[in-house]
């Protein structure tokens, strides 16, 4: 039973974009394709074919659908950024190269003065990712981190778990300052838990509680991912 | 009576100390001696008595077990030897009026033994003091009568075999390592019969002559030289890492401290110490060793052998020298073994004339340029100096066998004008450098091209989130965790595009890098190696 839910959670990984052939299949609302290394954003329309080293980019109320080398699709929705490489096919032992390699679990601490503070992140692994009693973010950083989670979760709700804990360490790295009371980490505790990797996942969720477990982090969408995150560690201890 | 007591306290000062040449024990495995000996076998007296009267003249002639040995040792283990003896002790007495009371005792011991040698021989002493124990078969003949009987065939004669044994002591008095003097004693216990108890000590003095290979304190039973190939450029490398290892197996039988001092003569600035590292009886340890070189090395010109010469020098009490050499390789100033972690050393940032170069850069100031972090601001400012001095790329030509690998330093790239990928690595890490801009290599060994390469990343020093200062593009750069826990934001530079400027170099830096590093996995796969250097 245990080989065969690995096997169907290593399904969608398998049939994974291999960078050859990337297209858009259907957009609505806002949508944005930077190619390569180039420093400005164009208007995406249906059919546009994608490089490995693009990037798109959805708006408040964007959405896009893109095929993957014929035969895989992958939606992204509102407000999320993604590197069309983010798709790219990983293997878990891909996985383990790449979070060993960089070292990735060795990550400073976030805990620094002046430290970016994110109040009332309410976004959750299946829940819409509004940001329903959130304030308006005006900075321009925390308005990337978000549209990079967002990417990350929708990675993760489609069940690209080895590609979501790849944006989600990538997110984690590049905005060291942001405090988002664990949510990375619990996405990341998430993907790990359905990979069966219960020891990263065990550890991800920790860290979700250690960093949400403050006088800052008392809104209710922190309060609910703290209570999510204590079930998933008492299932994992288990 | 006070001087005699002085010479003998000088005597025995001198036997001493004059003779620590001889100071390892019984050095040689066999040896062979004889000793003239006494042993009271009868319990009797030795007299000699002469007496007169009128009518009589009555003498008598009484010994008791005077008798010599040859022996031969054979070492069995460290300080325990193997000792066989062959005696003959008689003793008797005689009457030379009385022809009834003639007795001759005689007692042929073949003797089976160990011998243990009590000091071990790290003191420095030419005594050495010694246990026995043994046994054998001791032949007795006893024959008595009066010498008229004998012609008349009346004597009676009893021979006898009994097994015995002894156990004793005594000490050999080395003069040299092939000869020595010897005093023992031994206590036999024989009882032939009930009566017939020839139990008693034995006292002997003699010589003994010894052959056979000298005991070593160690041997060197290997130079196993770890760098066959010295490279000068790291030559403070070597400082600190040993070129080989001497491995010296202790045979004293006793622990042992030993030095290595090394030098490769015309190389190293001066001999080089190992310090003592001790070794335990018996057992075999790998020493160290270390070459000391200065930037003399940096001098050659050309490639050549040379002989590491080392002088183990062992110690317990006393001292031994043993020496050894190898042979080794000694490159040219820029040889390079290919290995990417050791190309940093080629990094000059120090030299006078890469200072005066990165010194008379001026740093465009225009308002666009302004926005920039100053690390930015530097490197592209040396990079277009680059351009300007029209520094081309030009690959290595194949190199035989009989050629080193090359590397030139910064200052000869230059000069020359051109280089290849590893040459213009360390020209611009090397200007960078001295600006005071941490650099890292990028080595790709991709397992689809026939050759490897490398290129170059800067820190810019911004945090991650600073990153939009360098582009809005987070493809353009990489977020590196610096030793100090701190994420900072570097670029990747291809420096064979020195002939194209700046934002090509960038730019084809930071594809490979993506390409190559992140999407074809090559830095997990370990086919992409970033090499930082202090």
């Amino acid at each position: 039973m245990k080989s065969l839910v690995i096997f169907i959670a290593l399904i969608p990984t398998h049939f994974l974009f291999a960078g050859n052939d990337a297209h858009i299949a259907e957009m609505s609302g806002e949508v944005k394709v930077r190619r390569g290394l180039d420093e400005h954003w164009q208007a995406a329309k249906p059919g546009l074919d994608l490089d490995a080293l693009d990037t798109i980019l959805t708006g408040e109320k964007g959405e896009v659908r893109l095929s993957l080398d014929g035969d895989v699709n992958f939606t992204l929705g509102a407000n999320a950024i993604l590197d069309i490489s983010d798709l790219r096919r990983i293997s878990r032992q891909e996985l383990f190269l790449i979070i060993t390699s960089e070292k990735i679990e060795s990550l400073p601490p976030r805990r620094s003065p002046g430290s970016l503070h994110i109040n009332n992140v309410n976004v959750l692994h299946g829940a819409k990712k509004t940001d329903t009693g959130r304030p308006k973010l005006n900075s321009k950083i925390e308005r990337e981190w978000q549209q990079h989670r967002n990417g990350g979760i929708d990675l993760l709700q489609q069940d690209f778990y080895t590609n979501a804990i790849i944006k989600f360490h990538k997110t984690l790295k590049t905005y060291v300052q942001v405090k988002d009371c664990g949510e990375i980490y619990f996405y990341l505790g998430q993907a790990f838990e359905a990979l069966e990797n219960e020891g990263q996942a065990l550890e991800a969720y920790s860290n979700s509680i250690s960093e949400n477990d403050e006088q800052a982090c008392q809104d209710a969408p922190s309060a609910h991912r703290r209570e999510k995150s204590e079930k998933a560690l008492q299932r994992l201890k288990r | 009576m006070r001087s005699v007591r002085t010479n003998i306290v000088a005597m025995i000062f001198l036997l001493t100390c004059a003779t620590q040449v001889m100071a390892q024990g019984i050095s040689r495995p066999s040896g062979f001696g004889v000793r003239l000996a006494f042993w009271n076998i009868t319990n009797q007296k030795s007299s000699f008595s002469l007496s007169t009267d009128v009518t009589n003249v009555n003498s008598s002639v009484s010994m008791n077990g005077f008798g010599s040995y040859i022996y031969y040792f054979s070492r069995f283990q460290s300080n325990i030897f193997f000792e066989t003896h062959l005696g003959a002790f008689a003793a008797g007495s005689w009457s030379l009026t009385d022809s009834e009371h003639d007795n001759v005792s005689m007692v042929i011991p073949l003797l089976f033994g160990l011998r243990w040698d009590l000091l071990p021989g790290k003191l420095p002493t030419s005594f050495q003091p010694y246990l026995t124990i043994g046994g054998g078969p001791y032949w007795n003949t006893e024959i008595s009568g009066s010498s008229q009987n004998i012609v008349q065939n009346e004597v009676l004669v009893e021979t006898g075999t009994r097994l015995g044994w002894y156990a004793g002591g005594g000490m050999n008095l080395m003069l040299a390592s092939w000869f020595a003097l010897n005093f023992d004693l031994k206590h036999h216990f024989i009882n032939y019969e009930q009566n017939d108890d020839f139990s008693g000590l034995e006292t002997s003095l003699g010589f003994v002559f010894m052959w056979g290979a000298k005991k070593e304190m160690f041997r060197i039973q290997d130079v196993r030289v770890v760098v066959e190939d010295i490279y000068p450029a790291y030559y403070q490398f070597y400082n600190s890492y040993p070129i080989a290892l001497v491995s010296i197996r202790n045979t004293a039988g006793y622990d042992i401290e030993v030095n290595v001092r090394s030098v490769i003569k015309g190389y190293s600035l001066r001999a080089k110490n190992s310090g003592y590292f001790k070794i335990r009886k018996g057992q075999t340890r790998d020493i160290p060793v270390h070459s000391l070189f200065g930037t003399n090395l940096l001098q050659m010109e050309r490639r050549r052998s040379a002989v590491l010469d080392v002088e183990v020098e062992g110690k317990a009490g006393h001292k031994i020298t043993k020496s050894a050499s190898a042979q080794l390789t000694v490159h040219s100033r820029n040889a390079w073994d290919g290995a990417i972690d050791k190309l940093g050393v080629f990094l000059t940032p120090e030299d006078q004339e890469i200072r005066e170069f990165t010194k008379s850069i001026r740093v465009d100031d225009t308002e666009e340029m302004q926005q920039l972090p100053d690390n930015l601001k530097f490197a592209r400012a040396i990079f277009s100096e680059l351009v300007q001095h029209k520094l081309r790329y030009h690959p290595d030509p194949n190199i035989p066998f009989y050629m080193d690998d090359r590397v030139q330093y910064a200052g000869e790239t230059l000069q020359r004008g051109s280089g290849d990928c590893d040459d213009l690595v360390v020209l611009y890490a090397t200007l960078l450098e001295s600006v005071g801009i941490r650099t890292a290599f990028v080595e790709v060994q991709d397992p689809e091209k026939p050759i490897a390469h490398v290129y170059l990343m800067f820190d810019t020093g911004l945090t991650p989130i600073e990153g939009y200062r360098i582009s809005p593009n987070d493809k353009r750069y990489v977020i590196r965790l610096r030793d100090d826990n701190r994420s900072t934001v570097w670029i990747p530079v291809e420096t064979t595009l020195v002939d194209r400027g700046f934002e090509d170099a960038w730019r084809t830096g930071a594809t490979a890098y993506l390409e190559e590093g992140k999407i074809r996995n090559g830095l997990a796969d370990g086919w992409v190696r970033i090499i930082d250097h202090e």
